[in-house]
């Protein structure tokens, strides 16, 4: 057979599944299960857990997540433009700027907004 | 037009979203500056920048061009799915006029979101390759999310949000993950280049486009992706979810006949998954909205049939299909806010009206607005003198002339519309039936939802009763 791209990405996808599969389903042939009360704890870097896991926590958290994920993103569309400046010229960097501009009103407004108050 | 890189740029095709994008950035400045804007002010705003976007739509009629490398066009197609999405745009800020300090969110973002959704809608309408189409989509997507959940003081409008944005991400996903594949197998992102990757066919091809209709049939409500429809509709502000209801199914037609007549042309057998779940929505549609007690979950159901019809236009991928699917958008769009006018009058803005109870003999408290209601309900069925019945009239020559999975898709047409018969008829008997001693929810008269009821009614008569009258508009 006539071996295409996809044949090696076949390979790989036969490969992933099989060492993860091995992975898996070895060790539970060879072991003997003796539970203790430790060991079912959830594993917290060695740290005796200090609460459930399944508890609520404030919105606050999300809220901060979730601005730093929209900026930071954000802010990556800034590497393509700097590396193609000269090319792009004054277009470019007006382009930029107008992008610049929209993201501060959204800035201005979640600040002004309260959204970046520990409240 | 300038032209940077070897891209030109036409910025008269662009003016329109950037003449929106303008209006929403305007009305959140506002709501930052000035601590005292109303929310009038900021809904004029918005409806201000859509007639500014329209003056910029006015010189492309009839013009047509594609930009930036062919990303984007704008054509007669566009132009007129453009005008509906304005159109549904003003008439949501009109009814959202009625919201108080109590429903939840702030009028300055509740108004920039509905502004960006729209402006979401008008990029799908003119994308042209799958990266903006992906993008429209999105933003439309994104801005509906929070936009279901601005009613949040109640619990049903968290859910609805959650319920969402849950299912539409994993939605996004499957369009995602097509649009990779099809990428892969055309060796390129534009329409033209999956137009000879669908000619040679090919499993890399056929596997991406199960996927990205997959996606697609989310946004559309079409059955079986359809399950989060009736929830998230119930539980959303109503003015939202009157804009729901239109706008997500507009633009999202917009990408399905731009992919349909593109992409695959004539009687492609690719389509055959297409007309198999539009089948099975007109079915799942008219049958699920029997047992409905709820007047939005019911236009949730109505939706999700009325989904299933649209898709009988692009049957056989006929160049009058297109006449047809705008035709029939018309008349949907317009009854379809002029029925959410009427809840929303009824109720004042809130879901007072949106159980079918508060219905029983409402001719005799409110012989006008259960008038209104009724003609809306004769249109979604089909009754004759009603746009919907030209509508379905023109979709059932569409279909019969399409070969076999056309007869298929016009002849579920007609079962489906008999289901509903029963579905819109119950309702109207009920609104007529006079009932004694019925204590009944109190019912608000304020002059906003006139507006789309008006506008709804006159829609539905004139494009009923003279539908030539649509032809002329040579949308």
């Amino acid at each position: 057979m006539q071996p295409t791209p996809w044949t090696v990405i076949a390979i790989y996808f036969v490969v992933a599944l099989v060492v993860a599969g091995a992975i898996c389903v070895i060790p539970g042939l060879f072991t003997r299960k003796r539970p203790t009360k430790e060991k079912l704890e959830a594993y917290e870097c060695g740290v005796p857990p200090t609460s459930q896991f399944t508890g609520r926590f404030p919105i606050r958290f999300y809220l901060v997540a979730m601005l730093f994920v929209v900026f930071d993103v954000e802010t990556a569309s800034f590497y393509p433009w700097a590396v193609r400046l000269r090319q792009l010229g004054l277009f470019g960097f007006t382009e930029m700027l107008t992008f610049i501009i929209v993201l501060g009103v959204g800035y201005a407004y979640v600040w002004k907004k309260g959204g970046f108050s520990w409240r | 037009m300038m032209s940077v890189a070897g891209v030109s740029i036409s910025w008269a095709v662009l003016a329109p979203i950037v003449a929106l994008s303008a209006g929403g950035l305007l009305i959140m400045l506002v709501d930052l500056v000035s601590r005292s804007a109303s929310k009038t002010v900021l809904y004029s705003i918005g409806i201000v920048s859509c007639v500014a976007s329209f003056l910029a739509l006015v010189p492309l009629y009839g013009h047509t061009e594609t930009t930036l490398a062919g990303a984007f066009a704008s054509d007669r197609f566009s132009w007129a799915f453009d005008v509906l999405l304005l159109l549904t745009l003003a008439i949501t800020l009109v009814l959202s006029s009625l919201r108080k300090a109590e429903d939840g969110g702030s009028p300055g973002s509740y108004a920039a979101l509905l502004v960006f959704c729209t402006i979401g809608g008008m990029v799908m309408a003119g994308a042209n390759n799958l990266i903006i189409i992906f993008l429209g989509i999105e933003q439309l997507s994104l801005s509906l999310y929070v936009l279901a959940g601005t009613g949040f003081p109640r619990e049903a409008s968290q859910e609805a949000a959650l319920k969402y944005v849950l299912l539409g991400s994993l939605a996004s996903g499957f369009l995602i993950f097509g649009s990779a594949l099809l990428y892969g197998s055309a060796g390129g992102v534009g329409l033209a280049a999956l137009h000879s990757a669908a000619v040679s066919g090919g499993t890399l091809f056929i596997a991406g486009f199960a996927l990205f209709l997959v996606g697609l049939a989310f946004k559309l409500a079409l059955a079986p992706f359809h399950t989060w429809v009736p929830d998230v509709y119930e539980g959303s502000p109503l003015a939202v979810t009157g804009y729901m209801a239109v706008a997500v199914k507009v633009a999202a037609f917009a990408v399905l006949a731009r992919i349909a007549y593109e992409v695959f042309g004539q009687d492609s057998f690719a389509l055959v998954p297409l007309w198999s779940v539009a089948i099975l929505s007109m079915l799942v549609g008219n049958l699920g909205a029997i047992r409905q007690r709820n007047l939005k979950r019911l236009l949730g159901y109505s939706s999700i049939a009325q989904a299933g019809y649209m898709v009988v236009a692009l049957a056989g991928v006929q160049q009058s299909g297109l006449n047809t699917l705008l035709f029939y958008l018309f008349a949907y769009a317009l009854t379809s806010l002029g029925a959410f006018g009427v809840m929303a009058l009824l109720g004042d803005g809130t879901d007072a009206y949106a159980d079918l109870d508060a219905y029983k003999g409402l001719h005799f408290r409110r012989p006008w607005p259960a008038a209104a209601m009724a003609l809306f309900f004769f249109s979604l069925a089909g009754i004759p003198a009603t746009a919907g019945f030209y509508g379905k009239l023109l979709l059932l020559q569409q279909g019969f002339l399409a070969g076999p999975w056309g007869i298929a898709l016009a002849v579920t047409l007609v079962a489906g519309t008999l289901v509903s018969f029963y579905v819109y008829g119950k309702v109207v008997w009920d609104m007529y039936s006079y009932v004694e001693g019925e204590a009944a929810a109190p019912s608000g008269n304020a002059f906003a939802p006139w507006v789309a009821v008006a506008a709804g009614a006159v829609g539905t008569i004139v494009f009923g009763i003279l539908p030539q009258t649509f032809t002329a508009l040579h949308l």
